[in-house]
């Protein structure tokens, strides 16, 4: 650590370079204005010791500068003073000085004081890398959540888009997460759904997205049965993401007659009503991904949705949305947002339009800490 | 499902009751607070280097507010690590915390009491 020192009184330039030098800094000297801002420009000094008279200019123009050019950095200017005034002492503080030792001063108090400033830089220069270092991470994590979006963006590609029967939408965080939804229509009709929520940072949705993707459409395609799809995406996302990342998910095989063939694992309770009472519908299972393929379950639930009925199923970004009282929506509220929403819109996209607009309402401009998928369905 | 903000390591404390080996013995783990990814090495250092000494591992989380999806991952790495007979006990969770623990069916891997 480099000390400079400016001083036009020798005796105090030794004194103030004989300190420095026993606690391990490198001093180096100088006499005058001219040549403490040549010195200073020069070293960088991580501190500097300044009488409040010197030579060939103005001290206190000196800091001034001294503090402007540093910048960002941290460098405590150390004044000496014979003149002990408020006067003086305020004008050393007010030029940007961080301490002041009236001259003449004893050494003991000087390395003490000399002590507490080293203290400060290495603290300070701590503080900096470790915000460096963090600033780096910070970045290189907004990229990996860019490029995991972008994957996901692309698994999704092949989805039939949103028609009069089926409306998906996905409320983004503000970084991104790990919704999933797939949708597509089979030959015979009937409509394969799949709505997933991945564990961790969008890490786990990127890797996991390609494969349960490819499987889920050369299903659509092969016309496997659902059962057969569940345990091959359960057996490729058990393969691939490490045991503490898993799939929340909803499968689901809907006929044009409304009937419903699904299974669930890990994810909240869906709803289907008609405006006034409502049915729950609940997943049984463990997420993909958990159980080896000897363990897993793979049985369906089946329901039927009537003609007045609307089906929601919602991640649980939805149920753990806050308000600015920090109070999450929970699933007993976000059910009634749902129920007066299709009581009071006579189409599923007015219900889409009401249920977000509740939605958006609850959570009052505070940050939506995860993504939010919303999958609205009618016969 | 989002990873939890970052929080302190005090929040996670373990101690064994009993001797290693014997039947009575167990493993007795205290979170508070939120339940998230910043315990992820304080958690698994609580059972990591125990061998097969303790078959009983009790976590309580009657001080537990917050539980998230990196939580449940993490108690999945634990269930897998540890052996098959080792028994573990969620206890005094919260409705909040019960909830997510019913919708994903973590009763068929833990005791949840």
């Amino acid at each position: 650590m480099k000390l400079l020192i400016i001083d036009s009184q020798p005796v105090y330039q030794e004194i103030v370079s004989w300190c420095a030098e026993t606690k391990g800094l490198t001093s180096y000297v100088a006499s005058n204005f001219a040549a403490g801002w040549d010195a200073f420009q020069k070293l960088e000094p991580s501190i500097v010791v300044i009488d409040s008279i010197i030579n060939g200019g103005s001290a206190f123009k000196l800091v001034e500068m001294i503090k402007v050019a540093a910048g960002e950095r941290f460098c405590p200017v150390i004044f000496l003073s014979s003149n002990l005034d408020d006067f003086t002492m305020n004008h050393c503080f007010r030029a940007g000085g961080d301490d002041f030792i009236p001259k003449p001063f004893n050494e003991v108090l000087f390395n003490t004081r000399l002590s507490t400033h080293v203290k400060h830089v290495l603290v300070v220069e701590e503080l900096y890398k470790k915000n460096h270092d963090l600033m780096f991470y910070h970045k290189k994590t907004e990229i990996e959540h860019k490029m995991a979006k972008q994957v996901l963006n692309h698994a999704q590609r092949h989805n039939d888009g949103d028609d009069g029967n089926l409306q998906v939408t996905r409320l983004s965080a503000t970084s991104f997460n790990g919704d999933i939804a797939l949708v597509k229509k089979r030959s015979d009709g009937a409509k394969l759904i799949f709505i997933g929520d991945f564990t961790g940072h969008g890490l786990a949705a990127s890797i996991g997205a390609l494969p349960v993707t490819q499987v889920f459409f050369d299903a659509v395609e092969k016309m496997l049965p659902i059962e057969n799809i569940l345990s091959e995406i359960n057996r490729v996302l058990y393969g691939v993401l490490p045991v503490h990342m898993f799939c929340a998910a909803y499968l689901l095989v809907i006929s044009p007659n409304g009937e419903v063939h699904y299974w669930g694992g890990g994810m909240p309770d869906g709803f289907v009503t008609n405006g006034k009472n409502v049915r729950r519908f609940s997943s049984n299972h463990l997420p993909l991904g958990v159980l080896s393929a000897t363990k897993f379950e793979n049985d369906i639930s089946t329901f039927n949705v009537g003609e007045k009925d609307i089906l929601l199923i919602a991640t649980d970004g939805a149920n753990e949305l806050k308000n600015k009282e920090g109070v999450m929506l929970g699933d007993a509220h976000l059910e009634r947002f749902f129920i007066e929403s299709v009581s009071e819109s006579e189409s599923m996209s007015k219900v889409h339009e009401s249920l977000i607009r509740k939605i958006v309402t609850y959570q009052d401009d505070q940050v939506q800490q995860d993504d939010i998928t919303l999958m609205l369905y009618q016969r | 499902m989002p990873w939890g903000r970052i929080g302190t390591s005090l929040s996670l404390t373990y101690e064994y009751i009993g001797e290693k080996n014997e039947s009575e013995s167990s493993v007795l783990i205290h979170i508070q607070g939120s339940f998230d990814f910043s315990l992820f090495n304080d958690f698994r250092e609580s059972y990591i280097n125990l061998g097969n000494d303790y078959k009983l591992y009790k976590i309580n989380l009657e001080s537990v507010e917050y539980l998230d999806s990196a939580a449940l991952g993490m108690l999945l790495s634990m269930r897998s690590s540890l052996a098959d007979d080792c028994q573990i006990e969620l206890c005094g969770a919260n409705d909040f915390i019960r909830n997510i623990l019913r919708i994903s069916r973590f009763d068929k891997l833990f005791e949840i009491r």
